[in-house]
């Protein structure tokens, strides 16, 4: 007869014998069979459901505060070359360089009269930062320059008018100002050796693409979005929306997205290679979106609104997975991604610059092995179960002020309206006759 | 391969936006993989299954006596067949805990003991001077719940006395839900009552109006409670659905166990029809069923699927009982005699090959190789776990506490898309007529027609056959060309009677006259 009968040597299994090579380690294996693990889904369910319950029980979005302006924040741009530092401009002409990992202000100075209206770094590691402000100049800045007193530009740019916003070219030392049209400018000379424009627009914000590093974007007062070319030195064309917009951004991965911040409180992300319709309305800012940014991921945006709040989009989503909002932010007027995805700064009308979380309830300490893992299984199971309502429901609900509460209530009341009777018209329309889409409703024209 | 497939839920309706084909796509790309690894897992689990095999064609597994086996085995494997000998306040009842390592020994006449039985280490032990009826163990070993003459007991490792449920009065059998954290005890005016330990409320009490039964067993694998009833029903209950979920009549007079396979899906009785039956649980039809020598007073079933029952003071164990026919009857596996001691409790000890027998004079622990679970999964029960990892799991298990609601007869619908209702219950009606269909059995005709010939000739009527076709085909064509044949005779007939130039349809005209000619010519 063969008998063998099981038979397990306890040594095996104690921690501080050969079980755990005798550092108090508790082995462990996994044995996948489904009879040994009965109620799968229904725990895996309840897990999710936990997950999101922690996630919403840790969610601390907000770090802190870089205080040192007096008056309102109306520019930020991050450096392209370190990932640490920011640089802020305000209403009374200061403008701040930050240091995120010392929590600190580097570097500042009085750079303009009145309002300073763009920032932007240059490309090259070495090289420094562009200002302009109210007081029709553009300044070139490196932390060098110091004469004892004050700090002294590398250059000066004021053969320009108006300039409302300034930015630098990805590769070459090119930069774009805008006001009335768009001028490009060569770093080392002191006249503008291009002129664009497209009729008598005062033109707002302006930006390089990061990839087609030739093709240069603007919004302006005509509630255009204006695609120029710095090559053919002409502009390309042009699309105009129902209301102005005021701020736009490239999607630095889907190079062909862009995403516009509007006056009508949405966001319209485009593709450049068909602009008829937007691709996605981004919907859930009750008022005036004043800035967006794209996280250099491409999976996300942020936004800044006129509403007193931050909200952070999925590229492809219509409402925002996240919203920020302190009780001391007034209206949002700029914000950047770091440039490591991970936080979000903030300008706000109160002179404070504010650094946030990108994700809100993941923590910022080297992790542990388990520790990671644990998250990355909580993320998953989300992921998994973040259809089923309960745990939506759980996942979506944010604290947001009275009077925003109210007016998304009442937005949504609006768009639903809105919906239904163009349903409606839909149905008691000619066949063959049709009604623009609420998509496409933001678009008044194109024209190339 | 098989045995890590989960059963799919989802039927594509085909009408799916590109994005989500792509996703539902990568998912099934993920569960692809994921059976991949699991199968290429196996590799690292650490132990295979006991064995017993004959080695030659007169050698048979079940005439192996324990006394036998005890010198076939290693010297840790002999240590696991041991009697004790507790002669008292018998008759006695054992179970081991879910994670193999406690066993937990009670007299009818109140004698309980608590033991850490590999290390053969007494842990409580206690004598409550009154009659205890059912015994389990709660989410750990730490605790244990007694059905006594009146109402509930929680006791502690200790041997302490935690909780009284008063609200378990009289109870009969006991059994605990260990996902749901519940205590579900069978009382003696045919009530089902559901306890949550962790908060100590009823979650509820459930009427089966069917009256007394000790007859109660969960299928690990959904949660539901089966009771077998005096009348040969067995009624499937959750907390929360205040009727039976099923009813199935499975034997004629009085059911005297159930037990499940480990998948869950076969539901095992014995009745006092001395009958074993298995049951498909998905059709609720009847799969397998033969005779006993005289009735199993009890049963269990192994991480394994080995089916023990206790038929007086023999226990016998089934190995492969679901063979190919519905007719043979299965060999027992093994069998052993309990020196003349009637049996009142069997348990497997999961992750080992050891039965528990509980008996009139005491305890006699068995080796049935093959029965037990060889790798266990340390994250779910782990026999040599650390007082920390057991702490660990607890809170665990705490927070994973599922709702009593998730206990349903398909466990695995959560997190699907929810069905139309009433496609739904139209399905559940379908499964319910199915299930109730008379079997078809060949009615028994009078005098004469029953002959073996006839009945033959009578069954081959209507069967088609190639033979039969061939038969018809060849028939068809003869027919054919007979008629074809007959045709051309006419016709040739007619081109005699009909001059050139005269329309076909004119030709019967001629044939008549043909005929008149001829009989005109006759006269």
């Amino acid at each position: 007869m063969k008998v063998k009968a099981l038979s397990r040597s306890e040594r095996d299994w104690d921690p501080y014998l050969s079980g755990g090579a005798g550092l108090g380690i508790s082995r462990n294996i996994h044995n996948p069979d489904p009879v040994l693990h009965p109620f799968e889904r229904a725990r895996e369910y309840k897990r999710a459901v936990n997950a999101v319950k922690l996630d919403r029980i840790f969610a601390k979005p907000f770090l802190y505060a870089l205080e040192g302006h007096v008056e309102g924040i109306y520019a930020l741009a991050r450096s392209r070359s370190n990932v640490a530092l920011v640089c802020s401009g305000s209403a009374d002409g200061q403008v701040c360089l930050w240091h995120l990992g010392r929590r600190g202000e580097v570097w500042s100075t009085k750079a303009h009269q009145g309002f300073v209206r763009g920032i932007s770094f240059l490309s090259s590691s070495s090289d420094g930062w562009l200002t302009c402000g109210d007081d029709k100049t553009i300044k070139y800045w490196k932390a060098e320059r110091y004469d004892g007193d004050t700090w002294k530009p590398v250059s000066s740019y004021s053969n320009c008018g108006v300039v409302m916003c300034v930015d630098s070219h990805w590769k070459e030392p090119v930069f774009a100002s805008c006001g009335e049209g768009v001028d490009i400018w060569n770093l080392k000379r002191s006249n503008p050796y291009v002129h664009l424009s497209w009729d008598t627009e005062t033109v707002y914000h302006v930006r390089f693409h990061s990839v087609e590093t030739n093709l240069l974007l603007g919004c302006g007062s005509d509630r255009g979005l204006t695609l120029f070319d710095i090559r053919s030195e002409l502009p390309v064309r042009k699309l105009v929306l129902k209301m102005q917009s005021n701020s736009i951004a490239w999607n630095p991965i889907e190079p062909y997205l862009f995403t516009a911040a509007n006056e009508d409180s949405n966001l319209y992300t485009f593709d450049l290679r068909y602009m008829k319709h937007a691709l996605k309305v981004h919907f859930d800012h009750v008022s005036a979106v004043m800035s967006v940014d794209y996280s250099p991921t491409g999976k996300e945006f942020v936004s800044g609104s006129y509403d007193r709040t931050i909200r952070i989009f999925g590229s492809h989503d219509k409402l925002s997975r996240e919203v920020y909002h302190t009780k001391r932010m007034q209206r949002v007027f700029a914000v950047q991604y770091s440039g490591d995805s991970r936080f979000i700064i903030s300008g706000s009308d109160d002179g404070i610059v504010r650094v946030w979380k990108n994700e809100a309830s993941t923590p910022l300490k080297p992790l542990l092995r388990n520790e990671r893992e644990k998250l990355n299984y909580e993320k998953k199971l989300k992921e998994r179960y973040g259809f089923i309502p309960d745990v939506r429901k759980i996942a979506r609900q944010r604290h947001v002020p009275k009077l925003i509460y109210k007016l998304k209530k009442q937005k949504a009341e609006m768009k639903k309206s809105k919906e239904r009777k163009e349903r409606n018209r839909r149905l008691h329309s000619q066949p063959g006759s049709s009604s623009p889409r609420l998509k496409d409703e933001a678009i008044v024209g194109q024209v190339d | 391969m098989d045995k890590y497939k989960r059963p799919n839920q989802q039927k594509s309706t085909g009408k799916a936006s590109l994005r989500s084909k792509r996703l539902l796509q990568q998912s099934r790309n993920f569960e692809k993989e994921a059976l991949q690894k699991a199968v290429a897992a196996e590799v690292l689990l650490p132990e295979n299954g006991g064995i017993l095999e004959p080695e030659n064609e007169l050698e048979k597994t079940y005439s192996l006596s324990q006394a036998k086996l005890k010198g076939l085995v290693d010297d840790q494997t002999k240590r696991k067949i041991f009697d004790l000998n507790l002669d008292v306040l018998g008759p006695y009842k054992a179970i081991y805990s879910r994670s193999s390592r406690s066993l937990l020994v009670t007299g009818r006449k109140g004698h309980v003991g608590l033991t850490f039985w590999r290390e053969a280490r007494l842990q409580t032990e206690l004598y409550l001077q009154e009659t205890i009826r059912d015994l389990t163990f709660l989410h750990t070993d730490q605790y244990f719940a007694l059905a006594q003459r009146k109402y509930t007991f929680i006791y502690d490792s200790q041997g302490i006395e935690l909780h009284c449920l008063r609200e378990h009065r009289y109870p009969t059998a006991l059994t605990f839900l260990p996902y749901h954290l519940l205590l579900v005890s069978a009382l003696e005016n045919g009530n089902l009552i559901y306890t949550d330990t962790s908060l100590g409320t009823i979650v509820s009490k459930l009427d089966t109006k069917m009256g007394k039964t000790k007859v109660l067993a969960q299928n690990m694998q959904n949660g539901i409670i089966h009771l077998g009833h005096k009348n040969g029903v067995v009624s499937f209950w959750t907390p929360v659905t205040s009727n039976a979920l099923v009813k199935m009549s499975v034997h004629r007079g009085p059911v005297t166990g159930i037990g499940f396979d480990p998948k869950g899906q076969n539901m095992i009785t014995t009745g006092s029809d001395k009958k074993v039956k298995i049951w498909d649980l998905r059709t609720f039809r009847l799969k397998k069923q033969w005779s006993l020598p005289c009735v199993a007073s009890e049963m269990t079933v192994s991480q394994h699927g080995l089916l023990a029952l206790a038929m007086n003071s023999h226990v016998w164990i089934w190995k492969d009982y679901l063979g190919e026919t519905e007719e043979t009857v299965p060999k027992p596996y093994m069998k052993e005699l309990i020196g003349g001691n009637e049996i009142h409790s069997l348990d497997f000890c999961p992750f080992e090959d050891v039965l528990g027998v509980g008996h009139v004079t005491g305890f006699s622990s068995l080796v049935v190789p093959g029965a037990g679970e060889p790798n266990f999964d340390t994250f779910e029960s782990h026999p040599y776990e650390t007082k920390r990892q057991r702490k660990e799991k607890e809170v665990r298990l705490l927070l994973e506490k599922l709702p009593p609601a998730t206990i349903t007869l398909n466990p695995q619908v959560i997190g699907t898309v929810e069905q139309d209702p009433q496609s739904r219950l139209k399905e559940l009606k379908e499964l319910e007529r199915n299930a109730n269909v008379p079997k078809q059995r060949e009615k028994k005709r009078k005098r004469g027609r029953n002959k073996l010939a006839a009945k033959l000739r009578r069954k081959q009527h209507n069967v088609i056959d190639h033979r039969r076709l061939e038969l018809q085909e060849r028939l068809a064509k003869e027919k054919e060309e007979k008629r074809q044949s007959k045709g051309k005779a006419m016709l040739n007939q007619s081109t005699v009677a009909v001059p050139d130039g005269v329309p076909s349809f004119l030709s019967s005209l001629y044939e008549k006259k043909k005929k008149k000619k001829t009989y005109l010519s006759s006269n």
